[in-house]
């Protein structure tokens, strides 16, 4: 039987057992009108015996499957062994491969005449394994389930707290999602750390923070004129800075009016219509941003170059500036909106009867009592800003110009990442090691963004609560 | 009387039971006045010393009830703050009681003068006036009582009416000792002494009137003291 | 305490309100208000209320939760146009003009009704600032000693400037209660508003808060015109000249806060403030 199946099947009887758990309960009590002497409730007993049905026969048989394939392949080995007379141990792997690719040609049927006695034999050995493995599996976990079932039910009496354990299972489970969470963050941390460090050990990290040059390309090969390679993040920093800034002085004035608009003047209609559309926008994809921005936006911003007798490059900082603070003008202004519709409505009337217009208040109470959400919502959009890939690959450039002039092509941090590790790679070749190095820079800028920006959100938020 | 109207409570029925109280003391309170102002009357007029010694000691109760109800309405105002015919009860019955009290001296005085008037023989006709006086005042008691019960305006306006009536007889009364002593010198001591009594008794109608404007004061919330009784009709029949 | 009532001979079970009971109207009235019906959508939430609001007297608006208090007093200076299904029928009058008239610019309207609300509401800013606010609106200050002299004497007439007076630059916001109250209140009286609006005032307040409150709005009286709603019966009666009495959207009584709290005239009235079943 198959694992998915056997999930099913447990599943199965976690549900009968769900029924059995209430049926023996109400037993328990003796009759449904004695259900209240109870210490819990019948559906808890039965969500408590399904759950002690479910979980540990199916921790079982993800165990059993993480290790299954492993001690398969070693009883496997030592069985290819026995039959090799011990001197093919170089290809042991292929040999392995090679029975199972066999076996499989058998279960399916296929032609096998190629194969060899031992091979043959090998495979034969290799089928029965798994099949007894399967049938071993499939024993355990059923009884497992069914064991853990049958002591459940015993154990449900008069006093036993089917409340309680059911509370402890909850947050068990509920510990183990955020759990999972939590080490994948720490993996990728880790990862990225590690490779930084040897990346690190091989250009020093002063050369990497401060060097102003950015030729990773040619240090792949040592031959290549200049080989030296140039590991100066500088460019990139400043690339990714000045289209954050470009970025951010788009955005952060059309959203703040966006959202005061949204949170002051419009009706409720225009509120109904306008907000969905602005979480359309935040929905669009960036990789369609970055189609607009290279082939809608930067054209047009050469063409009015031209015009005004200005050379724009065609990839310029400019156009994916602008098209990176449209995509993050809804963070802007959704968060603002918030932050200003948490202002106590005791506030706006407290200026208003004292003969304030509608914008005297906004201005000068509304604004400041909701500028800590307003910057929280802008270092939220900055951190957005400077991890932004797609559009800056599309419509940025490649050249590490260090300059900051926005009608220039920059780079940026992210495309560099991209551009470093798309291809063929090495993991061992600073240019690889480099990607990591950037995804940490650029890790540490956005988490501490993050951070402060939660912080000043949450210290907001105390005030008026 | 009759009413078909739905009395309504207080959202605090605890409230409720302490104005109760009051009232019920208040009754007590009256009732034993009563009993007082017959016993001192009884007393002067059979000159029953051991009556009029027993009316003296039982002041002291009337008394203890008066401190009693004043504590009570106090605690009232203080814990419940009453307003608007709550309050007027409250001060009504504080000032009924005070009255009372009074009322309750004046039959001690009725019973002191017992002594008194026994040895100096107390004469047909002064027995008469006497009698007459005080069965009015007792009548006008016993209907203030009615009134503190039913709080019927109408009722209360009656008792008022009456206390005319003992003042035209005390005026009377007074006329006949002044011309009697005119006459016979000799009757003046004793005259006095009786007048006295009489005096008593006026005063106690006196009281009673007062009772009942208060308790007007209560029902309508209109002051009526030191009003002539035209004009308080008028006052009333505007409602 | 039964009797009582029924001895009113009051005849009926249900009890009728039709026209207000007592004297709703005055010679000296500075604002005056005319069959004033309010909706809130298709729900009336005022029925037809007529009364005056007396010169430099206090008037106390009491009733049950909910039987249009505040709605009413948000009418006086138009705050009710921020709740955009609020719509005002009626007339209402300061000093002749009429308040929803065209002519009346409901910001300058509220510049001289001023509103204090039930929760103290300081703005985020410095108790200086947060009396100087209105006056900088309003440009009633030409230079900085003059408007420092309006916000001491706004505060000093809310008797808070000594309790402040070294801390003026210090959050408004952290203030106690009491002082935040009368930190509102000294910020209303800077713009020097002809009317003074106050809903509950002093509901979050402790007893020593309330009475400071109270005694000011005693001493305010004398300049302004002030209207108080309020939960408190003895406190209604402690500061007010003149009660007025809603049940239900509509103007039961009005009269002498002396004689509503001792003699109300009409059942409702009676029922309400001495705590009985209606
Ligand atoms: N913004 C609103 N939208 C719709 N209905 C409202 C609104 N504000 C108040 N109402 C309704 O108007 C009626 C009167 O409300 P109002 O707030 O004036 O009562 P109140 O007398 O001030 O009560 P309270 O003493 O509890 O403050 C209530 O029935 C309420 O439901
Ligand atoms: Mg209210």
């Amino acid at each position: 039987m198959t694992t998915a199946n056997l999930v099913f099947i447990v599943m199965l009887i976690a549900l009968a057992s769900y029924w059995l758990g209430i049926q023996r309960s109400i037993k328990v009590a003796g009759g449904k009108q004695q259900v209240k002497d109870l210490v819990s409730l019948p559906s808890q007993y039965g969500l408590l015996t399904a759950f002690w049905c479910g979980i540990p026969a199916i921790l079982f048989l993800l165990l059993w499957s993480a290790i299954e394939s492993s001690v398969i392949d070693s009883l496997l080995i030592d069985k290819v062994v026995l039959s090799a007379d011990g001197q093919i141990q170089q290809n042991m792997g292929l040999i392995v491969n090679n029975v199972k690719l066999l076996a499989e040609k058998i279960t399916l049927s296929e032609d096998i005449s190629s194969a060899t006695d031992i091979q043959l034999q090998n495979a034969q050995f290799f089928i029965a394994l798994n099949e007894k493995a399967t049938w071993l599996k499939t024993l355990l976990t059923l009884v497992i389930a069914v064991g853990c079932v049958s002591t459940i039910l015993a154990k449900i009496k008069h006093s036993f707290h089917a409340r309680n354990n059911l509370e402890r299972i909850v947050s068990g489970l509920l510990f183990t999602c955020s759990g999972i969470a939590l080490l994948t963050t720490i993996g990728i941390v880790m990862s990225v750390l590690f490779e930084s460090i040897s990346f690190f050990s091989q250009v020093p990290i002063t050369e990497f923070l401060f060097g102003t040059q950015w030729s990773p390309q040619i240090a792949m090969r040592a031959d290549q004129v200049g080989g030296s390679g140039a590991f100066g993040a500088i460019p990139l920093f400043v690339g990714t800075i000045l289209i954050s800034t470009i970025a951010m002085c788009l955005a952060i004035p059309v959203g703040l009016m966006i959202a005061i608009y949204l949170s002051q003047y419009a009706t409720k209609r225009i509120r109904s219509i306008a907000k969905p559309m602005l979480e359309v926008l935040a929905g669009v994809p960036t990789v369609v941003y970055g189609f607009f921005a290279a082939l809608t936006v930067a054209p047009l911003i050469r063409d009015f170059g031209l015009l005004i007798d200005l050379p724009i490059a065609a990839e310029s900082a400019l156009a994916a500036g602008l098209v990176m603070g449209i995509m993050i003008i809804p963070f802007v202004s959704s968060l603002s909106e918030d932050a200003m519709t948490a202002v106590p409505v005791a506030l706006k009337e407290g200026s208003l009867g004292m003969g304030a217009t509608h914008s005297e208040t906004i201005k000068k109470v509304i604004l400041p009592a909701a500028i800590p959400g307003i910057v929280g919502a802008i270092l939220l959009a900055v951190s957005r800003a400077i991890g932004e890939t797609m559009i800056v690959v599309m419509a940025a450039g490649l050249a590490a110009n260090l300059t900051f002039n926005p009608i220039e092509s920059v780079t940026t941090v992210t495309v560099q990442i991209v551009s470093l590790l798309k291809g063929d790679q090495e993991f061992d070749s600073a240019k690889t090691l480099a990607a990591f190095a950037l995804g940490l820079m650029l890790f540490i800028t956005t988490l501490a963004l993050n951070i402060a920006a939660l912080k000043i959100v949450r210290k907001y938020r105390e005030q008026y609560d | 009387m009759e009413n078909e109207y739905q009395p309504t409570q207080h959202i605090s029925q605890q409230f409720d039971v302490e104005l109760e109280n009051i009232k019920s003391q208040v009754l007590k309170m009256g009732a034993l006045v009563k009993k007082q102002l017959r016993d001192g009357l009884t007393a002067l007029l059979d000159g029953d010393e051991k009556l009029a010694k027993k009316v003296i000691k039982r002041d002291n109760k009337v008394n203890a009830l008066e401190v009693k109800i004043d504590e009570a309405c106090t605690s009232i105002i203080a814990i419940r703050q009453p307003a608007a015919t709550d309050l007027r009860f409250v001060l009504s019955l504080i000032k009924t009681i005070t009255d009372f009290e009074r009322i309750g001296d004046e039959a001690e005085k009725l019973a002191v003068s017992t002594r008194n008037v026994k040895e100096k023989h107390i004469s047909e006709q002064e027995y008469q006036y006497l009698r007459s006086m005080g069965d009015m005042v007792i009548e006008m008691l016993t209907q203030t009582l009615e009134v503190i019960e039913t709080l019927n305006v109408d009722q209360a306006l009656e008792v008022i009416k009456q206390d005319q009536a003992v003042n035209d007889e005390y005026e009377e009364f007074l006329n006949f000792l002044v011309s009697r002593m005119k006459d016979k010198p000799k009757t003046i001591k004793s005259g006095l002494s009786i007048s006295w009594s009489a005096r008593a008794l006026e005063r106690i109608g006196d009281h009673l009137v007062n009772i009942n404007e208060y308790l007007i004061y209560l029902v309508n919330g209109k002051d009526v003291r030191h009003i002539d009784l035209e004009d308080l009709e008028e006052i009333l029949n505007e409602e | 305490m039964v009797d009582i009532i029924s001895a009113k001979s009051l005849g009926s079970n249900d009890i009728k309100i039709d026209g207000a009971v007592g004297e709703p109207f005055c010679d000296d009235a500075k604002m005056s208000m005319r069959n004033v019906d309010v909706f809130y959508g298709d729900n009336q939430a005022i029925h037809d209320v007529s009364f005056d609001l007396e010169k430099n007297q206090v008037t106390a608006l009491i009733g049950p939760s909910g039987c249009g208090k505040s709605t009413f007093l948000r009418c006086l200076n138009r705050m009710n146009d921020l709740i955009p299904i609020c719509n005002v029928k009626g007339s209402l009058q300061l000093d002749g003009e009429e308040i929803y008239g065209k002519q009346m610019d409901p910001v300058l309207l509220r510049a001289r009704v001023g509103m204090v609300f039930q929760k103290p509401n300081p703005f985020p800013k410095s108790i200086y600032e947060n009396v100087a606010y209105g006056p900088k609106i309003h440009g009633l200050a030409t230079d900085k000693s003059e408007l420092d002299e309006i916000v001491e004497t706004s505060l000093r007439k809310a008797g808070l400037f000594n309790e402040v007076k070294d801390r003026l630059d210090q959050p408004g916001t952290g203030l106690s209660g009491g002082q935040q109250q009368r930190l509102c209140i000294a910020r209303t009286i800077a713009v020097s508003p002809e009317v003074i609006l106050m809903d509950e005032p002093a509901s979050a307040l402790d007893p020593i808060a309330t009475a400071v409150i109270e005694e000011l709005i005693h001493e305010l009286k004398e300049k302004y015109t002030i209207a108080i709603v309020t939960h408190s019966m003895q406190q209604a009666a402690r500061v007010s000249q003149k009660t007025a009495y809603f049940h239900l959207g509509k103007l039961v009584e009005m009269g002498d806060t002396k004689q509503i709290f001792t003699n109300p005239r009409h059942e409702l009235t009676e029922n309400y403030i001495s705590g009985r079943f209606g």
